[in-house]
């Protein structure tokens, strides 16, 4: 299922760097964690992989991650930074991206690197 | 000390997940350092892509589910109770373009690596048919 539109909404779209507002009311947070939600790594990092397929127009899966730190917590109603380093060679996508707060760009959250097609 | 090879059905008793996220169905513990899982995977998987096949997160957050089956395994058998978890970072993850779908089971064998206070490292690999689909070293941080 995509995530666009339900875990999460752009609210600012500047093509290599977006701002994203996580929706508090989404049904993972009944199950992740109950009476404690907090967003799930993996949903962060699939919200980086459809941004970045917007990004270069087509949907994209990981074919590998080299590397995925999940810095601090991500928790619903955040407002987030995305900056994306992508470059497309022959269908296959290479992407760096760094998470961040929205207005604070030391608060990171999450930094990926990985190949995707 | 856990006798070997103890299958263990009810999930929600290992890990603090619940629906829509549980990702695992099955844990058997093997040794300290040694685990294997398994998941069928449902038409209300909420890692379904329109395509029809399980996304690529579906089968990390299986992967950390597992190790979190099999921290609170150990919790348990020490007497003490399951904690949070959280993924900490993600290395050297490489999947397979044969992702599941709907009725597919997904077999994962898993290692501890290393385990310091509340941190644990641990290698997976995740099959179905025998067919590898994911190879992935992950770190958790667990609650005291």
């Amino acid at each position: 299922m995509t995530q666009n539109g339900t875990l999460y909404e752009i609210v600012h779209d500047g093509g290599n760097e977006v701002v994203v507002r996580l929706n508090a009311n989404h049904p993972v947070y009944q199950g992740h964690f109950p009476g404690n939600p907090i967003t799930p790594g993996v949903l962060a990092m699939q919200m980086i992989r459809e941004c970045t397929g917007r990004n270069i127009g087509r949907n994209l899966r990981f074919r590998s991650i080299k590397s995925c730190r999940l810095a601090a917590m991500v928790r619903p109603g955040d407002t987030l930074r995305l900056k994306m380093d992508i470059s497309d060679d022959n269908g296959t996508v290479k992407m760096k991206a760094t998470l961040t707060g929205a207005e604070n760009e030391e608060d990171l959250r999450l930094q990926l690197d990985a190949e995707l097609q | 000390m856990s006798s070997p090879a103890c299958k263990v059905t009810d999930i929600p008793s290992l890990i603090p997940q619940r629906p829509p996220i549980l990702m695992v169905d099955g844990y058997l513990f093997e040794d300290e350092l040694h685990c294997k899982s398994e998941l069928t995977i449902a038409a209300d998987n909420m890692f379904l892509g329109e395509d029809g096949y399980v996304a690529e997160e579906g089968l990390l957050e299986h992967v950390a589910q597992t190790s979190a089956a099999h921290i609170g395994f150990l919790r348990k058998q020490a007497g003490e109770n399951v904690t949070l978890g959280y993924i900490g970072d993600i290395k050297k993850a490489v999947f397979d373009n044969r992702m599941p779908k709907v009725g597919d089971t997904l077999h994962t064998c898993l290692t501890v690596v290393s385990q310091v206070g509340g941190i644990t490292m641990v290698s997976a690999e995740t099959s179905v048919n025998e067919h590898v689909i994911l190879t992935c070293r992950m770190k958790l941080a667990s609650d005291n």
